[in-house]
């Protein structure tokens, strides 16, 4: 402070101002004005829509680009793959396709060896969610090395056989549902310039590749057969188990997933998901199993149907697979109108990681005027072989007076099951308990607790009183304990029933499901027809 | 030169400043005494401008400082007992909302300025509410000159300062009144009234002038008069 004292201000005059000098005048440094910002900022603006308009404009349709891509497979002697894949980008393909029967979009590519027809249902599911939510039914073949997949998915009242996908070999064979597969192998591709014209594409294929389709689509074929009689096991069930209800089997909307999946340790790995409607809960198993006991699990779930009721409705599916080089991503989304349901399944493959890495998500809500509601998220990561898990599942039980919730936490680290955390939460929204315990697990053994009962009582307000705080430490013998009591200002009553709306979109009339079963069947005797005899 | 004239003030029927009156010349710093509750504060919000007086008028420059907001805005500046600084930011960043629209480089002045003088550069990355007392009232000072006004009104500036700061803050008053600044403050140090040139004495509202060389019994004799 004492150098800076020689280093003031000057003087001020007799009207209060500064007297300067022009050599002590400040040099403050002027900010630079708001407008100022304005000259690169509408710079990169301008260019921008430059570059938009001229993409605008020189964009090729659709059409153009998968004649301009046909153009060069076939001038290029059937060595196809690469404009193939570069030129046909799946949303195009979509938009050229999405006009199939059951507005379900169709891709069509020329690989290697291999006959690729997309799936693009995602963006018709996510157009026409409505129609589509309950009506899809899909079977996912995967017969890619080690890994099998079976994904059967949609109603089962509605076997419209919205998507039929296999691997083979590494490289992909897409099929669609055997109605727009039908169109697209019998559609005369006139659009095609040479000897192809006007030949329909199924006899554009190789005698090989002819094969290899047949050989994808019988594997295939007896899969969505199993699938199929597992649905109709389901539904047996169901109608053991609501004798004296048949409109619930008949509305019901069912998703069954069952995978199969060989991780990088050889490991097995099922998992299956059922959904209910109406009176039937939402199950979610993930266990490991062979397809012979899937079957049988199948049916524990379907007599452990009469639980207590919750409504629940598949709303809509999207997916994202890229094809190419083995890196990518694979996308499985399940949403429901109103947030009862979402799901997500998300698979990293290549790119940075030594091995395929899977990270899934699964958020499902179930809800209903049954006073009942449960909703789960598991967080599963599989990276380089080791499996992080984080589980959470909340389950609320409502009454005309009362609201109650429980939560339940655990987290699993991989390699270290010797460290953990879990937490358990009951609390009473209307005034009764709250209940919060939280456990630390060291080498496989429970080292700390801590519990919170809380006790709240409505009485012309809210009372909430502090039962017991605890404090357990195993791991270093310590131990605390408080009680108190806090009382609440007066607030608004509990409400009746938990948050959120509830949707029953499939309503389907028995005549109408068997209808949509009817045109499942005549889609595979189509398929069966074509492929296999 | 500053007036004050009759300057009052009441609060229903309770009269806090009956009349208060003092001038000064620039380059004099005028010092309130009194106790705790006589209105020394009252008296230094109204000439600040925070607070309404009752009556009465108070100049600077030729300005009335009771409306002519924007000439008391240039020429006066207010360190208030409770130091107008935001907890949640640096002393940088509060010296950035002051220094804002100043004629002077808040870096300048930190550099080799009014603020190095302060010693503010010591803490300038600190944040308020982990500051000290005496850090904040330096801060505070320095907030209040960035405009560099040349009355200064401090209420209690050294109350619970370490010598130090004490030190750091009256030799910037000196030297703002070697500028030809007034200097207007209350305080109950008698180290501070080294630099006065006037000295007031406020009991139960009334202020009047004593021997600006009173210390120690003396000064305690004038402020218990009349109690």
């Amino acid at each position: 402070m004492e150098e800076n004292r020689k280093l003031v201000r000057p003087p001020f005059d007799e009207e209060g101002n500064v007297i300067w000098t022009d050599e002590e005048k400040p040099t403050k440094k002027k900010a630079l004005r708001w407008w100022v910002w304005l000259i690169p900022v509408g710079l990169i603006c301008v260019i921008g829509l430059g570059v938009l308009l001229y993409k605008s404009a020189h964009r090729k349709t659709p059409q153009e680009l998968c004649r301009s891509a046909l153009k060069d497979a076939f001038d290029d002697g059937l060595g196809y793959r690469e404009p193939m894949m570069k030129a046909l980008h799946m949303q195009d393909l979509a938009d050229i396709f999405s006009e199939g029967p059951t507005d379900i979009g169709v891709s069509l590519s020329l690989r290697d060896t291999n006959l690729t027809l997309g799936d693009f249902g995602a963006k018709d599911a996510d157009r026409k969610l409505s129609d589509y939510a309950g009506f899809g039914f899909g079977v996912n073949i995967g017969l890619d090395g080690e890994n099998v997949g079976v994904d059967l998915r949609g109603s089962i009242s509605a076997l419209s056989l919205s998507l039929l996908k296999a691997y083979y070999d590494g490289d992909t064979i897409y099929f669609t549902s055997p109605k727009l597969l039908k169109e697209v192998l019998t559609a005369k591709v006139s659009d095609i310039p040479g000897a192809w014209e006007n030949a329909p594409l199924w006899e554009m294929l190789p005698a090989g590749q002819r094969d290899s389709v047949k050989g994808t689509a019988q594997s295939g074929f007896a899969l969505l057969q199993k699938g199929y009689t597992l649905l109709q096991n389901v539904r047996k069930a169901l109608a053991a188990t609501y004798p004296a209800d048949e409109s619930v089997v008949d509305r019901i909307v069912a998703s069954i997933r069952y995978e199969q999946m060989k991780d990088a340790k050889g490991n097995e790995r099922t998992e299956m998901v059922v959904i209910g409607s109406e009176k039937v809960p939402c199950y979610v198993f993930r266990i490991d199993v062979d397809e012979d006991e899937f079957y049988k699990i199948a049916d524990v779930v379907a007599n452990a149907a009469g639980g207590a009721g919750a409504a629940q409705t598949l709303h809509g599916a999207w997916k994202l697979r890229p094809e190419g080089d083995g890196n990518g991503v694979n996308v499985y989304a399940y949403v429901t109108k109103g947030g009862e349901l979402a799901r997500l399944t998300a698979e990293v493959t290549g790119y940075a990681l030594d091995k395929p890495a899977t990270i899934q998500a699964d958020l499902q809500c179930t809800g209903s005027e049954d006073p009942q509601d449960r909703m789960y998220l598991t967080v599963t990561a599989d990276i380089d072989g080791k499996k992080y898990t984080f589980d959470a599942k909340k389950t609320v039980t409502a009454s005309r007076t009362r609201v109650s919730s429980k939560i339940e936490l655990s987290l699993q680290l991989p390699d270290m099951p010797q460290y953990g955390a879990n937490a358990s939460i009951n609390y009473n929204v209307s005034g009764a308990i709250l209940d919060v315990e939280a456990n630390t697990v060291y080498e496989g053994d429970t080292v700390g607790t801590m519990r919170v009962t809380a006790e709240c009582n409505y009485k012309n307000g809210w009372e909430m009183k502090f039962d017991s705080l605890s404090f357990e430490d195993r791991y270093n013998g310590k131990s605390a304990s408080f009680s108190g009591r806090i009382a609440f200002a007066p607030t608004q009553y509990a409400p009746e029933k938990p948050e959120g709306e509830q949707y029953n979109l499939l309503t389907l009339t028995p005549d109408q499901a068997n209808a949509m079963i009817q045109e499942g069947i005549d889609q595979l005797e189509w398929y069966y027809n074509k492929f296999l005899r | 030169m500053i007036t004050v004239s009759g300057i009052s003030k009441q609060y229903g029927r309770k009269v806090v400043l009956r009349e208060a009156s003092f001038t000064a010349k620039q380059g004099e710093c005028v010092a309130i005494a009194g106790a705790n509750g006589s209105g020394k504060s009252t008296l230094l919000k109204i000439l600040a401008g925070t607070l309404k007086a009752g009556g009465g008028s108070f100049t600077a420059f030729g300005h009335d400082m009771l409306k002519e907001t924007s000439e008391r805005e240039r020429l006066i500046g207010y360190v208030p007992q409770e130091n107008p600084l935001i907890a949640e930011l640096t002393a940088r960043d509060n010296l950035r909302l002051w220094y804002a629209n100043s004629r002077y480089d808040m870096n300048q002045e930190l550099e080799r300025g009014t603020l190095a003088m302060l010693g503010i550069p010591e803490f300038i990355n600190v944040r308020v509410d982990a500051m000290s007392g005496g850090m904040k009232k330096r801060l505070s000072i320095g907030c209040a000159v960035a405009n560099d006004p040349p009355v200064l009104i401090l209420d209690e500036p050294d109350a619970a300062l370490d010598l130090i700061c004490k030190e750091a803050i009256r030799d910037y008053l000196a030297e703002h009144k070697r500028r030809g600044g007034i200097v207007i403050i209350t305080t109950h140090d008698e180290e501070a009234l080294s630099i006065v040139d006037k000295l007031m004495v406020m009991q139960n509202g009334v202020l009047r002038e004593v021997d600006r060389t009173l210390r120690g019994d003396g000064l305690l004799a004038e402020l218990k008069k009349g109690q």
